[in-house]
């Protein structure tokens, strides 16, 4: 161990184990992975965000959102993100091929977002979470009113139609949400990773008997808990999209 | 002043008898002061930076709407500053001055040049503050411990290979031909650190890998940052100073040996343990479980050494400040890395994953181990360097315990905190804003200790600056002389 030469090819081996093991045979095995045909619909997946929503993804990136949001579902044995609803199965890697960056997320201070847009269907309410969480019982988030125009009226001047009706904001002021607040949100209302994969199909539904097959989809906002609890103590995301 | 004289006298304790006798203990010090004191000192500063930045984000958990109508100082852009300004402000910086006196003081060699870790050192922070201006003004990357704009990261990586070559040369041309346990990491962590750095960022930024892949590099990125990098200048600095202040040899060389080499071969595969359950393939977090245990191999091994070269010698240990720096971050160490792997489990990662806990994780590893591994080696050399004492003995102790105290209470708070999050986020029965609210007393047990680690940097900084001062008041004096043209001798400066 006095020799510099020999302890330099040592040290570079060591770490060329996990270089090749981690990052060089999975981009050769992986790296070529193609958008799919979903086979119910002929649609292809993923097909990434594009207009509003991708300039939104450039909001969130800019903002931080991962800091506090992760965007990935586990699989229903090792947590539970299903039963919660945060998903009807777990995030597999065809659901990020068309994102840059890739926003997994490491920790949740907020809720996982990888179905947003299965949860939120309002963009009105969204907007006024992001301006004031507060405002819709998500006190948890810290609110982005930055991202809104702020404007006096006048005696008897009508708000804008785009204005937002805050609670707790006073009358003669109206809140027009900036072209980031509706990218931003046009991005979260588009996500959503909630079609059936190969590699990741959605559980078979449950059909109780006498409805015909034509009652509405079960969504993710429709899963049920692992074990099929029944409904009464099921959380019902759409009633608090917080959970 | 006891901190500087109470360390033995043998400062040959870490190195077999000398073959050939190279400069002198006096020669090197001063040929390293002036890049060694320029990396500690603007470090010191990143890391009260660091420190408050992190603590105005801890307080942003407990109270979110705390600053956030204000675009630069929200959540998501404030953790990243603080961590960055952490790792590559303050980490990396000490890690440099550190290894750059180590090696010359173990190689018996005078510092080659300092021109080039001067010039590299400056770039090395106009780098980290164009990075931390890019992520407050929203131009983050997103990639976690990469956040730096793209801008910043050539500035970063030209820097550190100029210093790693100057580093080497001094490495190469060692008269001491016994090489010793702090080398091999030292020169290791040089290395594996332009290698990480510079992959991570041409994966993510240039060739841009896709989908997942851009995960799984920034996990192998983040865990060889903290094991490879901060682990090996952290275990070079307990390695050096663990057998020097307490004056007599490490217990075994084979036993370092097998360590070391166990070591930089497991510690790098044990990148998924906080992803598992997550949308990579199984293999992968399957090989980091089993890495993560064979680490307990060379955990083992270093434990043992240490505690036989300590000896039970706990009297040395009392009296001498320093020897409590480095005890405890080999202390800190092993509950990190034990922590680390106990949470990698699936059993346990089912509740731990993506919660507060891996906090607990990088708050042991960066702050209990590695900061308290190099404040050892600045309490100890900058006295050397600038023959002058510590301004105060006080701060000193009061930056121990702070910092040791303030990482215990962190630690703990965010470990409990993340694993009652994760229980209520298990519980579907349980309202996702219960969850938050059941977390709070945790989380401000957590950012107290925050507040008291920010406090005991303050202290550092402070104790720092004052020496910097006594030590540049001649160069000032004579400057002003020079500049004013009165050139008569003033009382009580050396000259």
């Amino acid at each position: 161990m006095n020799s510099g030469p020999l302890i330099f090819f040592g040290i570079f081996l060591t770490l060329a184990s996990s270089f090749w093991g981690f990052l060089l045979m999975p981009q050769m095995k992986m790296g070529n992975q193609q958008v799919t045909e979903i086979a119910e619909t002929g649609q292809l997946y993923p097909i990434g965000h594009s207009g509003m929503a991708g300039q939104g993804a450039e909001v969130y990136r800019s903002l931080g959102c991962v800091e506090c949001h992760t965007r990935q579902v586990r699989p229903r044995n090792l947590g539970g993100d299903i039963a919660r609803g945060w998903g009807n199965r777990r995030s597999v890697a065809q659901d990020y091929l068309k994102d840059y960056p890739v926003l997994l997320g490491d920790l949740r201070v907020g809720p996982d977002l990888a179905n947003a847009g299965v949860r939120h269907t309002n963009e009105i309410e969204l907007l006024k979470l992001l301006y004031k969480p507060q405002s819709v019982n998500m006190g948890g988030m810290p609110g982005y009113p930055f991202l809104f125009q702020r404007n006096h009226l006048t005696q008897g001047q009508q708000p804008s139609a785009d204005a937002l009706k805050v609670e707790g904001e006073p009358a003669d002021w109206e809140i027009i949400p900036s072209e980031n607040a509706r990218a931003l949100a046009a991005y979260i209302l588009s996500l959503r990773s909630d079609v059936s994969l190969f590699e990741a199909p959605l559980p078979p539904k449950p059909k109780p008997a006498g409805q015909d097959t034509n009652a509405a989809p079960a969504s993710a906002t429709n899963a049920q808990p692992a074990g099929g609890a029944p409904a009464a103590s099921a959380p019902a995301p759409s009633a608090n999209p917080a959970k | 002043m006891s901190v500087t004289t109470t360390s033995t006298p043998v400062e040959t304790a870490t190195s077999v008898t000398p073959v050939e006798m190279g400069a002198t203990a006096a020669e090197i010090d001063a040929s390293c002061r002036p890049p060694v004191l320029f990396f500690f000192t603007s470090a010191g500063v990143w890391l009260v930076l660091a420190t408050v930045l992190g603590l105005l984000a801890s307080i942003q958990l407990v109270a979110p709407q705390f600053l956030s109508g204000c675009p630069v100082l929200t959540f998501g852009r404030l953790r990243p500053v603080a961590e960055n300004a952490l790792l590559y402000g303050f980490a990396s910086q000490a890690a440099y001055g550190v290894l750059i006196w180590m090696l010359c003081r173990l190689g018996r060699v005078t510092l080659c040049c300092q021109f080039p870790y001067l010039v590299a050192g400056a770039f090395w922070n106009i780098g980290v503050t164009l990075g931390v201006i890019g992520i407050f003004a929203g131009m983050s990357t997103s990639f976690k411990w990469l956040e730096f704009p793209r801008l910043a990261g050539p500035i970063l990586f030209i820097a550190h290979m100029v210093i790693a070559v100057a580093a080497l040369v001094s490495f190469h041309s060692r008269r001491e031909r016994n090489v010793y346990v702090s080398q091999w990491y030292l020169v290791g962590g040089l290395f594996w650190f332009a290698w990480i750095y510079s992959a991570s960022y041409l994966l993510l930024n240039s060739v841009q890998v896709r989908g997942v892949l851009q995960g799984v590099v920034n996990a192998w990125y983040m865990n060889n940052f903290l094991m490879l990098w901060l682990g090996s200048i952290g275990l070079a600095s307990i390695y050096y100073f663990l057998p020097k202040l307490l004056g007599r040899p490490l217990y075994s060389r084979g036993l370092a040996v097998f360590s070391f080499w166990a070591y930089a071969f497991f510690a790098n595969w044990t990148c998924f343990g906080a992803l598992v359950g997550g949308p990579f393939p199984a293999w992968m977090i399957s090989t980091s479980i089993g890495a993560n245990l064979m680490l307990l191999l060379p955990l083992v091994g270093m434990a043992l050494n240490w505690y036989q070269t300590i000896d039970g010698d706990m009297d040395t240990i009392k009296r001498t400040p320093l020897l409590n720096f480095t005890v405890a971050s080999a202390a800190f160490f092993l509950l990190a890395n034990v922590l680390q792997i106990l949470l990698s489990f699936r059993s346990v990662s089912m509740v731990t994953s993506f919660t507060y806990a891996w906090g607990a994780y990088h708050t042991f590893f960066i702050f209990g181990f590695f900061a308290l591994a190099v404040f050892a080696a600045i309490y100890y050399a900058v006295p050397r360097l600038t023959n002058i004492a510590w301004p105060s003995e006080q701060l000193i102790k009061l930056h121990f315990g702070a910092t040791a105290g303030g990482t215990l209470l962190a630690g703990i708070g965010l470990l409990i905190a993340g694993i009652v999050q994760g229980q209520g986020i298990n519980n579907p029965n349980v309202t996702f804003h219960d969850v938050l609210r059941s977390t709070n007393i945790w989380l401000i047990l957590a950012a107290l200790g925050g507040a008291l680690i920010a406090a005991g940097q303050v202290a550092f900084l402070l104790n720092l600056l004052k020496l910097a001062r006594t030590h540049s008041e001649p160069f000032r004096r004579s400057a002003i002389a020079f500049v004013t043209g009165n050139d008569a001798p003033i009382a009580g400066v050396k000259r």
